[in-house]
């Protein structure tokens, strides 16, 4: 290849060839009259979409240089802070900034992004730091793709049961993750912390993930029990606000913060070797009306601050609507004993077929008692008024359910008809499907839902909806329910419904108009509604209950740590505002609750000293 | 024989096959030089990189010597073991030549006194360093020396949070 | 009376590739000792890896040296993906090899300038500039970055080539191909350089062994070692090509070997761009940076740069940060066994000129 000959002695006159060039056109490039364009993955200055980007701070983490910090952008745009959304924005330090655009790469909005520009002159060292908005008006250079990415867009499938087994059995749908799946699944987890705002009991989700990621499901557990009593419910019921908060929505599949809550749980066959910490006996004794989440949950925080709990409950187990009222397919019985040994284990008494104003009397509780918790719930169903509905065919959802999980109901009609579009409309419709499997192999059966929402509208989660319908549920949405019909033998022959003109009026407030002609009948034999339930307060006497104030939408009127206003009285759950319907908020309410209870003592006894 | 049996018979050392032509071999302290002499000898005539690893957890250093035998075109390297306190090491450079740089930094960024090199422990690279630990060791906080001593260095998140506190 | 006095070279000087000092001792002009004093560059990059994140060390790891960035990330790289056993698609191989050679073009012109400089010839250095600029311009926008590309990352490359860049890329090799014969014109065939360099700071071949050479220096002396054939790495194995060595082992020697690389790499970016797949994936997934755990182990990993053989050995404790990081530069040896022994007995005004000759990078030295 190489020819050194002529390399070895050189030449005199050969140098000379390069005058030539005198006659050349120079390369340099006359700036300012000429510019080189820009290529387009430059990597300049940051570009950053105020009110796309929301302040997760992925891009400070990831920061090799601490070029970032994260501070109030409203000097020069102001931000409209949205549910499940930080305030801050990002403020790059260009002094420290080595536009290696990790940054970039990680943003989960794809709001951030490089310009083209890398030019800024000041005398000012403190000028070099400012807030990237797009104000500045920078042409976009270097921005992220979906192909090559550091993050973890797609999602770790759950393994589930297939809607033609599940829809014959009781058997859980969810099977759960295997060791690998919930480490992968773990390990897409960025740690940002979004998602802990939408959990009502902000729970410490980055931490317990990272446990689970680091094989430490001991761990994991017992940052869980840290706000939350009842992980491995929440593992299987929770209505998951976090994944709906978490950044991943933004790009590719939220996290299955939930699942990956179900697997640690389920890694531990009891909570005993969890190290929890316990307080010594301060000899209080509270007594707690109602075995419900929140029930549960203020007995656990109250029995590991010391204090001496008795849970007071009418039926024969334990659970609340959570034990009675979610199907087994999604909560199954020993999940729900293993929770609740594990309170019992922290020195709670449960008192069960125990009711408050039969067998033991209210005024009694609040004498022998140094604070007394109200975690009732809304335990009965309520009515809609329907014309018809006292026929014993006729039946509310909550009765129902507890019938088939709890006494083991399984006779069931043909064609079954439920009114609602909640959740629990969707329980109720899954479970009947399941009884009409076991009654009569699905031939010739039917089950509906019918409900004023339309799809768009319509309050049962995605899942749920999905669920129901590939298991063969028919829907009806946006038609109200009128009457009853009865054949000539006084047995009911269908529903007939209205079609619904709107559910909302301008206010929106709850307020259904219909079109009075469009009317149909659907048909069946055996009517559930599911349209919501009530609190009983009779139990308690008349002269206290006056003493108890409500807030214009039937609450509880409590202050911020569930005191009632009757002093010593606290509540919590699904009687006060702070309640969202489901387990999580309950959960929530009941430990700030026990916080209140825990004051509340703590007062008492310096007040008596 | 390949090169792989012949570094196996040598008399005290522990053969790992990293992959085909990385060799890593452990020996003892004491054996180190005569291990190295029999390796030069059977072709490892580069010294690519001496350097140390601070395993502060079983309390000893790791100090490697990356050879290169270009003849066979295989890695072979050589590690062994000293006591955190109290570190030494008999000089490689009669052997190696290169060596002798290398011992200078070692000794500088992790303290290891190198017997016969009359330049280790002599000011290399640092100047002007005032720590109390060698730069290189683990126990070693880069975040504290430079507060301590030059202009304090604070993520904004930190003075931020300083501000609130006080 | 004494006869010697001191000279200290640096930290700076036109004479020195870099932030570096050296201390002399002459009689006359002729330098009787000389010891290299480095320190100037030092940024503990060693020990900032071992506080960073595997993916966030991107951006300190192209530091180490600045003419030619792309070996530290891909050595980098490649020991990541040993200690993970991860494979590399093949196209990301090529886009490897093609960005390596590149950055070898212009580390190589870069030195041309200074080499050149260094005997009194600063036209070429003019030259070498503009035309390494155009590489560099290349590589913005390939990369975005024109010096510290941070491209080259572990799993393969951030990017797929732009549209229409590998045309650019030919016609730059076919412009510096021709622009080759004017180089020779000017300066390698020049006799006054041959006068100048030849037989200047020889190294025999078994000096060049036992003091720990690599790269052109030991190419000068007849030993056709290079890690590109030895240990192949990227796409090195599927291309043709031959080591250049000479036999004088002096100054002239290996500035011929470098001008023959300097050819071989434009040959070897004709031949990657042509053989490399037209399309597929370029990176292999990996974990989450932020919890990109890599498995317990330790491993060398090496790779050709235009000074040597350019390593990195890293040790990982399984946690997501590297444990320890240690960085081989070729310049290490080059400078405190080969310069130091080769300064003593030659002129002062061949000082600079022998240690452009052995090409001494200090942030290698520093580190």
């Amino acid at each position: 290849m190489m020819d050194k000959k002529e390399y070895e002695n050189g030449s005199l006159l050969k140098p000379l060839s390069s005058v030539k060039y005198l006659f050349k056109k120079p390369h340099t490039l006359q700036y300012p009259k000429e510019e080189k364009p820009v290529p387009e993955r430059y990597r300049g200055f940051h570009i950053n979409d105020i009110d796309k980007c929301i302040g997760c701070g992925n891009c400070r983490d990831i920061c090799p240089c601490a070029a970032i910090t994260m501070v109030d952008p409203s000097p020069i745009h102001p931000v409209e802070v949205k549910e499940g959304t930080n305030p801050l924005r990002p403020q790059i330090d260009y002094g420290r900034c080595s536009y290696c655009g990790l940054c970039v790469e990680v943003c989960p909005t794809g709001s951030l992004q490089l310009s083209k520009d890398l030019i800024y002159t000041s005398t000012d060292g403190d000028a070099f730091v400012w807030i990237p908005a797009k104000e500045q008006n920078r042409e976009p250079g270097f921005t992220q793709t979906d192909e090559i990415t550091p993050l973890m867009l797609e999602k770790v499938e759950m393994p589930e049961l297939e809607p033609d087994v599940r829809k014959k059995t009781f058997e859980e749908i969810i099977l759960g993750f295997n060791e690998e799946q919930a480490r992968k699944e773990a390990m897409r987890c960025l740690g940002c912390g979004v998602c802990m705002q939408g959990c009502p009991a902000h729970m410490k989700i980055p931490e317990y993930i990272q446990a689970i990621f680091d094989g430490d499901n001991k761990l994991s557990v017992k940052y869980m029990l840290e706000d939350n009593a009842l992980p491995g419910i929440c593992g299987r019921i929770c209505t998951h606000n976090c994944q709906d908060d978490c950044v991943y929505n933004y790009r590719g599949d939220a996290l299955q913060i939930m699942w990956l809550k179900r697997f640690a749980t389920d890694q531990l066959e009891t909570y005993k070797d969890v190290e929890v910490e316990k307080m010594p006996p301060t000899g209080k004794k509270v007594a707690i009306i109602g075995s419900g989440p929140s029930g549960l949950s203020a007995a656990y925080y109250l029995a590991t601050m010391g204090h001496s709990v008795t849970i007071f409950e009418k039926r024969p187990r334990a659970g609340g609507a959570l034990g009675l009222g979610i199907p087994l397919y999604r909560l199954p019985i020993y999940e729900l004993d293993k929770e609740i040994n594990h309170i019992k284990s922290m020195g709670v008494e449960i008192k069960l077929n125990t009711e408050v104003g039969k067998d033991v009397k209210f005024e009694d509780l609040l004498k022998d008692y140094d604070a007394v918790y109200l975690g009732i719930g809304l335990s009965y169903g309520r009515s809609i008024h329907l014309k018809g509905e006292e026929h014993p065919d006729v039946i509310q959802a909550i009765d129902f359910l507890r019938q088939v999980k709890v006494e083991g109901r399984r006779n069931i009609a043909k064609r079954v008809i439920v009114i609602g579009g909640g959740n629990v409309a969707m329980d109720v419709a899954r479970t009947v499907v399941r009884l009409q499997h076991i009654s009569y192999g699905g031939v010739d059966t039917m089950v509906q839902t019918v409900s004023l929402e339309d799809w768009d509208i319509m309050p049962a989660s995605k899942e749920e909806i999905e669920g129901a319908l590939e298991e063969g549920v028919i829907f009806n949405p946006g038609w109200g329910p009128k009457q009853v019909i009865f054949d000539e033998n006084g047995k009911i022959k269908g529903l007939e419904v209205v079609k619904v003109k709107s559910v909302f009026d301008e206010n929106h407030r709850f307020h259904p108009t219909f079109f009075e002609d469009q009317v149909k009948v659907l048909e069946g034999e055996f009517i559930i509604e599911a349209v919501g339930q009530m609190y009983d307060f009779s139990f308690i006497p008349k002269e206290i209950f006056e003493k108890l104030k409500f807030t214009p939408r039937r609450r509880v009127q409590v202050d911020e740590y569930g005191e009632t206003t009757i002093p010593g009285v606290f509540a919590g759950g699904d009687l006060v505002p702070t309640s969202k319907g489901n387990a999580i908020s309950a959960i929530a309410n009941g430990h700030r609750a026990a916080i209140g209870i825990d004051r509340y003592l703590q007062e008492k006894s310096r007040r008596e000293k | 024989m390949s090169v792989l049996d012949k570094i196996k018979g040598i008399e005290g050392v522990n053969v790992k096959v990293q992959r085909d032509n990385r060799i890593f071999v452990d020996v003892k302290e004491d054996k180190l030089i005569s291990v190295l002499y029999v390796l030069k000898n059977i072709g490892f005539n580069q010294l690519s990189l001496l350097s140390a690893v601070d395993r502060i957890n079983e309390e000893q250093f790791e100090v490697f010597y990356v050879l290169y035998s270009n003849r066979e075109k295989v890695n072979c390297i050589v590690r062994t073991y000293i006591p955190r306190d109290n570190p030494k090491l008999v000089t490689a450079a009669i052997i190696y030549p290169p060596a002798h740089a290398y011992e200078r930094e070692i000794a500088e960024m992790f303290g290891i006194k190198v017997e016969g090199n009359a330049d280790a422990g002599k000011p290399f690279i640092l100047e002007n360093f005032k720590g109390d630990v060698p730069p290189l060791r683990k126990d070693f906080n880069s975040m504290k020396y430079v507060n301590a001593h030059f202009q304090p260095f604070r993520h904004h998140d930190e003075v931020e949070l300083e501000a609130k506190d006080e | 009376m004494n006869k010697s006095y001191e000279l200290f070279i640096g930290p700076n000087h036109p004479g020195i590739p870099g932030n570096f000092s050296l201390h002399l001792e002459l009689e006359g002009d002729t330098i009787v000792s000389a010891k290299g004093d480095p320190g100037y560059l030092h940024r503990a990059f060693e020990k900032l890896m071992e506080y960073r994140l595997y993916i966030q060390n991107l951006a300190l790891i192209p530091r180490i040296c600045v003419p030619e960035p792309d070996i530290n990330e891909t050595a980098y790289s490649m020991a990541v993906e040993d200690l993970m056993g991860v494979e590399i698609p093949e196209r990301a191989k090529y886009i490897r090899t093609i960005v390596l050679e590149l950055a070898r073009v212009t580390a190589y012109l870069l030195w041309m300038g200074g080499y050149a400089g260094s005997l009194g010839l600063y036209t070429l250095g003019q030259w070498a500039t503009g035309d390494r600029d155009y590489a560099i311009d290349l590589f913005s926008e390939l990369t975005g970055a024109r010096v510290y590309h941070m491209y080259v990352w572990p799993g393969g490359v951030r990017r797929d080539l732009p549209q229409g860049w590998t045309d650019e890329l030919l016609s730059y090799v076919k412009y510096m191909k021709d622009k080759l014969i004017d180089y020779d014109n000017l300066f390698f065939k020049n006799a006054m350089f041959a006068h100048r360099a030849k037989g200047v700071a020889k190294v025999t071949k078994e000096q060049a062994l036992e003091w720990g050479a690599t790269g052109p220096i030991l190419k000068a002396t007849g030993v056709a070692q290079d890690v590109r054939k030895d240990d192949p790495y990227a796409a090195y194995p599927y291309l043709d090509f031959e080591i250049p060595t000479m036999e004088e082992g002096d100054s002239w020697a290996r500035a011929i070997v470098r001008r023959f690389e300097l050819e071989t790499s434009l040959n070897l970016i004709e031949q990657a761009v042509k053989k490399m797949p037209k399309s597929g994936p370029v990176w292999t997934k990996m974990p989450n940076p932020f919890k990109w755990y890599v498995p317990e182990g330790e491993t060398y990993a090496k790779v050709e740069s235009t000074r040597g053989e350019h390593g990195f050995y890293m040790v990982s404790d399984g946690t997501g940060r590297p444990y320890r990081v240690s960085v081989r530069g070729a310049s290490m040896p080059h400078m405190f066994t080969i310069a130091e022994k080769l300064l003593v007995g030659s002129r002062l005004a061949d000082a600079s000129h022998i240690l452009l000759s052995l090409d001494i990078c200090p942030p290698e030295i520093d580190r």
